[in-house]
Formats: structure tokens, sequence, C-alpha cells
């Protein structure tokens, strides 16, 4: 009953990955784009929650889906020109033929290395992550977490500076 | 029971999907979220290979998850300087389509 249900789940959660995924390729008006991207972030965060990681799937919904697509969707809207609906500006699905063939392509190569690798497996454990993260933060990836917090400052300090006006005086 | 091989799948197809918006798409916001379902791709990979495959210490174990959230937290850096440089292309050109940015060119 248990296996049936995490079977269910998977299904779920992973078709509206999937699905949201190919409909943010396809879609040509942007901001229907960014809800179907909505719906695959929030699906991603699902499937975390299902590989035991709680903390990093809540990181997910706040950070990534109720952070980074709130100022994409920001920038939609500061990027629109409002006499024009006009979005999409890919011309004609002709030209769509290479780059299509080239992310089939490397999707064929892709799904054949994965079914045909002997992955070494484990018996899957899972419990609450927060203190084993706490602890390999502060232990072993201690210089990745101070540099990324520095990075952060970096790319807010960039970002006002790109954007700022100048003054005239 | 739900193996390793379906959560991959799952990652190669947001990643083909992303890889495949970020080519043939000429809106520079499109472009940025064909990028966010690369990122997203390889995090849930790295989760997934946490869960599912032996560390090399117990200890380790949930470096995946650590990987996970540094991609979380690079993916939300690059967002912002992106988006501040696609506000100023759009103050000098008027435009967000990759083609008219061409001043470089030749």
């Amino acid at each position: 009953m248990k296996d049936l249900l995490s079977q269910v789940a998977f299904l779920g959660f992973g078709g509206m990955v999937v699905i949201s995924a190919l409909l943010v390729v396809f879609l040509k008006n942007l901001l229907h784009a960014a809800v179907a991207l909505f719906f695959c972030l929030s699906g991603v965060a699902a499937l975390y929650v299902m590989l035991g990681a709680d903390f990093v799937g809540l990181a997910q919904l706040m950070i990534y889906a109720g952070g980074i697509l709130v100022l994409i969707i920001f920038g939609v809207f500061l990027t629109a020109k409002i006499y024009t609906v006009k979005y999409d500006f890919s011309g004609a699905p002709l030209h769509w033929v290479p780059g299509i063939g080239i992310g089939a392509a490397l999707f064929g190569v892709m799904m054949m290395v994965i079914s045909k690798t002997e992955w070494p497996l484990k018996t899957p454990t899972s419990g609450p992550t927060v203190r084993g993260l706490a602890e390999l933060f502060l232990t072993k990836y201690l210089l990745p977490f101070e540099l990324i917090s520095l990075l952060l400052l970096f790319a807010m300090i960039g970002a006002v500076s790109l954007v700022r006006k100048e003054l005239k005086e | 029971m739900v193996g390793l091989k379906a959560y991959l799948m799952i990652g190669a197809v947001l990643f083909a999907a992303g890889l495949t918006c970020i080519l043939i798409r000429r809106n520079i916001i499109h472009i940025l979220m064909g990028v966010e379902l690369v990122l997203n791709a390889a995090a849930l990979n790295f989760v997934a290979f946490a869960y599912f495959t032996p560390a090399k210490e117990p200890a380790l174990a949930l470096s995946g998850h650590v990987v996970a959230l540094f991609v979380i937290a690079l993916a939300a850096a690059e967002a912002a300087v992106a988006l501040a440089l696609v506000l100023a292309v759009f103050r000098l050109y008027q435009t967000v389509n990759v083609d008219s940015v061409r001043e470089l060119k030749g």
C-alpha cells in the first residue's frame, strides 16, 4: 500500500514537472511560460521531499518558487511594451528545428547512459536532515559556505549598480 | 519501488528542455527560464544520488543536499544579476530581443 502510494505520488509530481517543463519551452506567451515554470519548480520541491530532502525541498519552495520566479515575473512586466503585447520573437517554427534536434539528441544520449549504467545502490533511509546539514556546513563545507555569502553580497552590489540611474547635476 | 533511474530520467527531461529553451527562444527572459530549468535538473540529480547511492563516509551522506542548496543560492544570485542586465539592456535598446543587441558583432 505504501509502495503504491509512493509510485502514484512519483507519477503525479514527476508528470507535473515534465509537462510543465515542456510547456515552459513551447508556450508563446511569456507570462504563461512563467506560470508553467512555477508548477515545474514546485513539482521539483515535492520530488525533493520524496527523496528525503526535507530542508532542500522547503528551501526550493521559498527561494526558487517564491523568490526567483517572482523576480522573473517582475522582469517580464518591467520589459514589456505596454502598447504591443508581443513577447515572442523566436520567428517561424522552422527556425526551431536545429534547436529541438540538438535537445532531442542530447536527451536520447542521456537516456541511454542512464538506463545502461550500473549505478551503485544502497537501501535508502530518510529522516530529518537539518542537523546533518548543519554539521556538514560548519565542518566540511565551511569555506564554500562563507564564500557563497560573499558571492551573494557581490551579486547584490552588482545588481544594484547595474540598474542605478545616475543623478544628473 | 521508484528507483534511481526514474529520478535521473526526470532530470534528463528537465535538462534537455532547458537546453532547448535556451537554443530556440529569442526573448532574454525566456532564455533565463531555460537556464533555471537546467540548474534544477542538476540539483535534482545531486539529491537523487544522495538518497540512492552510498557515500564514502557516513558523515558525507548529505553532500548532495549541500550541493543542491549551493545551486539554489547560486541560481538566486545569477537571476538577480541577469535581470539587472536585462533591465539595463532594455533601457538602452528598448527591446529584449537578443537578435537586436548586436553592436559588438563584426
